[in-house]
């Protein structure tokens, strides 16, 4: 038995197979942290097409409120008052240029909604048109894979009639 | 006497040794190049986090040009001699990336309910008075908006690489 524990022929393979296993290891870890970078990648690529994306729409939307003013106000108060929001729904809601679906290079969806809201200043006789745009990016199951919501606040001067 | 006497076995053969190299050769040779590929590839994704923040600057720099003056380019975009956009190659670090502008007319469709404003009874401060008709749609066809797309492009390892990034410049001067 003593013999047996004092034996050293053969170590120098025991020894540099656990040192190849202990390189392997690390180098297997090494690969791995590397693989984390290009989702990273592609994170940030959609990140910045969705934040120009609702910039465009905010643009667009603008240029709607610029065009018909008018009718924004008329949706907005009748609901306000209480009188159903159909309208405002056919203002915002159903634009197709205002809400729709974008795809990009990589045939990645993102899917954007219009919201506009209306701060009123009676003292000042101005008003605050809030336009809210979110971007979604959906996966090709249609879940939801990153929110990005832009906004942009327009001010006009009311001027009687 | 016989306490004191040791088998001389201590060290290692020869044979020992010759495995023992060719088995940490063995591994470490393909180490070594999955380091060399790893170290590539954060290269790699160097390039394309920089192309990528090209086309992000580039396209900021475009939706602050002005309506008429975006149009399809290759080459830096001026005005009475101030640049407004800068196109074309541009070299960082050891690589060289080309970009240029696309622009593309997006006409727009626009859906509201116009208000009967000569309906009897319409008061314009009372909104129970209003009287809404069916949705209707104004479309601008031409001059309304625009889509532009900045495109960066490089070679890596022979082959084409490309970034593009999409927004929409309305004309908000119409």
């Amino acid at each position: 038995m003593k013999k047996f524990l004092h034996a050293k022929k053969g170590m120098a393979l025991v020894i540099v197979l656990t040192m190849s296993l202990f390189l392997l290891v690390l180098a297997g870890s090494y690969i791995r942290e590397n693989s984390y970078s290009r989702p990273i990648n592609e994170r940030h690529f959609e990140r910045a097409q969705a934040d120009f994306l609702g910039q465009g729409i905010v643009q667009l939307a603008a240029m709607k409120f610029k065009k018909r003013p008018a009718e924004f106000y008329y949706a907005y108060r009748a609901m306000r008052a209480g009188l159903g929001d159909a309208s405002l729904r056919a203002y915002l809601n159903e634009d197709t240029t205002l809400n729709g679906i974008f795809s990009d290079q990589h045939n990645s969806r993102y899917q954007f909604s219009t919201q506009m809201q209306l701060i009123t200043n009676q003292r000042y006789q101005t008003d605050g048109i809030r336009i809210i745009v979110t971007v979604e990016q959906l996966s090709e199951a249609g879940q939801v894979l990153l929110t990005r919501i832009q906004e942009h606040i327009l001010e006009a001067v009311r001027r009687p009639l | 006497m016989r306490r004191f006497y040791r088998p001389l076995n201590n060290g290692f053969s020869l044979i020992e040794i010759i495995f023992s190299v060719l088995i940490l050769a063995g591994t470490m040779i393909p180490i070594a190049g999955m380091m060399g590929y790893g170290f590539e590839g954060t290269k790699r994704d160097q390039r394309q986090i920089t192309a990528i923040q090209l086309c992000q600057s580039r396209l900021n720099q475009a939706m602050s040009v002005s309506f008429d003056a975006l149009v399809n380019s290759n080459t830096t975009i001026a005005s009475g001699g101030q640049v407004l956009l800068t196109l074309g190659d541009v070299t960082q670090g050891n690589t060289s990336y080309n970009v240029s502008l696309q622009v593309v007319n997006r006409p727009v469709s626009y859906r509201y309910a116009p208000v009967d404003v000569n309906s009897p009874g319409y008061l314009v401060d009372t909104p129970s008075t209003w009287v809404f008709q069916a949705p209707i749609l104004l479309d601008i066809n031409d001059n309304a908006a625009k889509t532009a797309t900045i495109i960066v492009s490089w070679i890596d390892h022979g082959k084409q690489q490309s970034v593009e990034l999409s927004t929409i410049k309305a004309n908000l001067q119409l």
